[in-house]
């Protein structure tokens, strides 16, 4: 059976529009607020993180060949693998949780609707649900074709706010401490999931991963240090202390007869959200239908789903004392388990099995 | 013509049409009485049989025919003056029989028939049935000389520069048209009969280099499933051949032009012609054909490109704009420069309703004036359109009841809805969808809706191929003729074949793997 469902550009698209959304509505933590300015050269050393995060997942794609980390956790631990299917699953349906109450948050905060915020939240899931149940191949196409409407989206509004810009607001360099830098360097690897989302769906893609990898990398990064720069250019100190930096920029964009293009980015932000959301819905039923033996697809989104909007509205109330206590440091620490951890330990029994597979060998 | 068109249906019958699993049919008997009264008792109470009795060197002998289905006049040039010419000296009834058939008549298609099945359909083909005391088969003449409309313009795709020929209802007429324009032995025609009442023709039109064995098979099997009384027109077959008929976009596509199905089977498609009906199915279709035409592989390449960019715009105009005009008038004002905001609160100050209840009225109306414009006779339909446009729209805006931006909004999305005149159907739902989102959820609201139909459309196959391509899944050198239109020197070849879409499964044709 043709595995292959989805290409690695259009895979590669859907994380891209995942990672830049999170930075539209990315939460300011108090590390970034001190290091001010010198919070750039993190951004630019993820480009570093994530290829060295990377190598895991692919030595383990390498010892398990066309398998995904649950997969390979069956091979390499027969029914224990399970356990695994359920780890995965509960970080998916978290950052799922993670999204919906950033999201809810943003609206309940900035955006001014008659509509309640868990409403708002309630429609993302259901539209994102419903995206989900119609599979990797729809929601991968779409993303294309919306990856380039939010990049374009994103362009205009870095365009829109250059005449904003002054240089004197960079300033001061280099003040920040070493020890800043690495935690600022050690926070910054919860905002990028994606590298535990490729260990599922990688498998599925048909194409030359790491090249693609590669060029994910220096693109998505690119972009946050653009959209990190003309923010700090245009605000300044405002733009670290602000709650959304990003949504904040766009309310100073002026193009001839349009400005304020903050509604147009929450819009881009909801369609990005969407795709985001979805593709969590999307990896939550790869996770557990293992367990179901690949039934039950549909129910596990739909219910995954309404437990996100359960959970999300306590998520959003309490964002803020979540990240004082330590949200961003604890999601680091699991995503670095989940994408580097656990794939090198995959890697290393599966290659202890191969080199006593080879002695047993060598010995008869 | 008609010696033309009769020499094509020997083929089409000796090819093994397709029987809706009945019962055996009632042969023909020896005895002419038999016979009549068979026929007599099938065609009871219907005027149009005509029974011609004659006597031919002693032996009786009939002519059955339906009135309006045959010509008269060939029927008697042909057949009867030569036959009460005839005095044959001929005893034996069987010799009798091969002497008038070969040597008497003067028709060009005849046709031996065994069984009262084939007799009734030639006789509702416009066939004329001889029969004779003593023979246990019959003879069947051509002599088709029913009224059908003659070739003219498309009434729905026109075309400055290309051909101003549309397809007619007659079906052997069609077959013609586009065997003139494709002068190759490997363009095929495969008739069957559907409907267990109307016993349609319905051909599936494909050239057999260029088409894939597998979708020839799905779309055979598929038209052989079809289990309808009866098929009086090709919106009869849709649900059958699509995969979702309840989605809001057509997996099918529709023509009524000949130079277009060429074009289109030529790229590995197949037409599926029914009789009765001048349109014809083209499967499969994607997405962004809806926004080519012609027109655009007449005209230069510049011009082509800026007018498939301007049907793209007219899409997107149709579908959004209403529903974007209320979402940033009721919740998102701050988007709008103060000049125009200002305009447009005066404008919508004085009106009674809410915008998303204004824009959905206008819309109403605006339907119900098109529909009644479309049953209407020309010279009145023209009227109900100045009344209901200008007069009614001018008088609604001046007693205050709507505003004048939303006449225009609405104006603009009726105009724009027609650019792209095959995805009506969507468009005009998609947009009372997004009035009402726009209305009650804003911004966002209409951005998520478009991602869901993003992501519907996007979900989509035609046949195995993704409705979206070769957008999504995206490549490169299949975007020029995409959203633009390269020269002819650089078009065409193996990648314009459907079955070589990116992200297609189907089976590759046969000379074109």
């Amino acid at each position: 059976m043709n595995r292959y469902k989805i290409s690695i550009s259009q895979l590669f698209f859907m994380l891209f529009v995942s990672r830049l959304v999170l930075s539209l509505t990315y939460l300011v933590g108090s590390n970034e607020r001190v290091m001010g300015s010198d919070y750039l050269f993190v951004v630019v050393f993820q480009l570093v993180t994530n290829l060295l995060l990377a190598i895991p997942a692919f030595l383990m794609m390498k010892q398990y060949p066309g398998q995904n980390v649950i997969e390979a956790s069956q091979t390499a631990w027969g029914k224990g693998g399970m356990a695994m299917a359920v780890v995965y699953g509960l970080f998916f349906l978290l950052e799922c949780i993670h999204s919906v109450g950033d999201f809810g948050f943003f609206a309940s905060t900035t955006m001014t609707s008659n509509l309640s915020s868990f409403w708002f939240s309630v429609l993302v899931l259901v539209a994102a649900a419903y995206a989900a149940t119609l599979g990797l191949e729809a929601l991968a196409r779409t993303s294309v074709i919306l990856a380039v409407i939010i990049f374009l989206s994103v362009l205009y509004v870095i365009l829109s706010v250059t005449p904003a810009v002054d240089p004197l607001s960079m300033r001061p360099f280099f003040e920040a401490k070493a020890s800043q830098f690495a935690k600022g360097i050690f926070q910054s690897i919860s905002q990028n999931p994606e590298l535990v989302f490729l260990l599922m769906l990688v498998p599925f893609a048909k194409g030359k991963a790491k090249k693609g990898f590669v060029v994910w990398n220096i693109i998505t990064v690119g972009s946050i240090l653009s959209i990190d720069t003309i923010g700090r250019l245009a605000l300044g100190n405002v733009y670290y202390t602000t709650t959304f930096p990003f949504y904040t920029t766009a309310t100073v964009t002026a193009t001839g007869m349009a400005q304020r293009s903050d509604a147009l980015t929450a819009a881009i932000w909801a369609g990005g959200a969407f795709v985001k959301v979805a593709l969590m819905l999307c990896l939550l039923a790869l996770a557990l239908e293992r367990i179901f033996h690949g039934k039950y697809r549909k129910t596990i989104i739909w219910g995954g789903a309404a437990l996100v909007a359960v959970i999300s509205p306590w998520f959003s109330r309490n964002l803020q004392d979540l990240i004082d206590m330590g949200m961003y440091p604890i999601e680091s620490g699991i995503v670095l388990i989940l994408c580097a951890v656990i794939p090198l330990w995959l890697w290393a029994v599966g290659r202890h099995r191969a080199k006593g597979g080879q002695e047993v060998c060598e010995n008869s | 013509m008609f010696q033309f068109i009769r020499s094509k249906i020997r083929a089409f019958l000796s090819q093994g049409q397709m029987s809706q699993g009945q019962p055996q049919p009632k042969v023909i008997e020896s005895s002419l009485l038999e016979n009549l009264v068979y026929l007599r008792g099938q065609f009871k109470n219907t005027l149009e049989l005509i029974v011609r009795e004659m006597e031919i060197g002693g032996h009786k002998a009939a002519f059955v025919m339906l009135e309006g289905q045959v010509s008269k006049q060939v029927l008697a040039q042909a057949v009867v003056n030569p036959l009460t010419a005839f005095t044959p000296d001929i005893s034996d009834v069987k010799e009798l029989e091969q002497v008038i058939v070969q040597r008497v008549m003067g028709t060009v298609d005849q046709l031996q028939v065994t069984n009262m099945k084939d007799v009734m359909k030639l006789l509702m083909s416009g066939f004329a049935i001889f029969l004779l005391d003593g023979i246990d088969h019959a003879t069947a003449f051509g002599l088709q000389g029913f009224s059908f409309r003659s070739i003219s313009q498309p009434s729905s795709e026109m075309s400055l520069r290309g051909s101003q020929e549309s397809f007619v209802e007659a079906l052997r007429i069609n077959v013609s048209m586009i065997r003139r324009r494709i002068k190759s032995p490997t363009l095929k025609f495969e008739v069957m009969n559907l409907g267990t009442h109307t016993q349609t023709d319905v051909c599936m039109c494909y050239v057999e280099d260029k088409v894939s064995p597998q979708l020839l098979r799905e779309v055979r099997n598929k038209l052989q499933r079809v289990n309808l009384d009866s098929v009086l027109a090709d919106g009869y077959l849709t649900p059958f051949l699509e995969d979702k008929p309840l989605s809001l976009f057509s997996e099918i596509g529709y023509t009524e032009r000949p130079d277009t199905l060429c074009g289109k089977i030529l790229e590995g498609r197949i037409g599926v012609l029914v009789d009765g009906t001048p349109f014809v199915i083209l499967l499969p279709y994607l997405f962004v054909e809806h926004f080519q035409s012609m027109d655009d592989y007449a005209q230069r390449p510049y011009y082509t490109t800026v007018m498939r960019w301007l049907k793209y715009a007219a899409f997107f105009l149709a579908i959004l704009l209403p529903g974007i005009y209320v979402a940033v008038g009721s919740f998102h004002q701050e988007l709008l420069p103060p000049n125009l905001l200002f305009e447009l609160a005066k404008a919508e100050a004085s009106t009674p309703l809410p915008l998303m209840w204004e824009a959905l009225a206008v819309h109403m109306v605006f339907e119900i004036i098109r529909e009644a414009g479309l049953r209407l006779p020309k010279a009145v339909g023209q009227t109900i359109g100045i009344v209901g446009a200008i007069i009614i729209g001018d008088a609604a805006v001046s007693a205050g009841l709507i505003g004048a931006p939303m006449v225009i909004v609405v104006s603009l999305t009726a105009i724009t809805s027609f650019v792209i005149p095959s995805l009506y159907e969507p468009i005009s739902i998609l947009r009372l969808v997004f009035i009402i989102v726009g209305g009650t959820l804003g911004l966002y609201g209409v951005l998520l809706v478009t991602a869901m139909v993003l992501c519907n459309i996007c979900a989509k196959s035609t046949f195995q191929v993704p409705y979206t391509a070769p957008v999504s899944p995206f490549r490169f050198k299949d975007m020029k003729d995409v959203v633009i239109r390269v020269g002819w020197k650089h078009m065409g070849g193996k990648d314009a074949l459907i079955q070589n879409m990116p992200g297609a499964t189907v089976e590759p044709s046969k000379n074109n793997p």
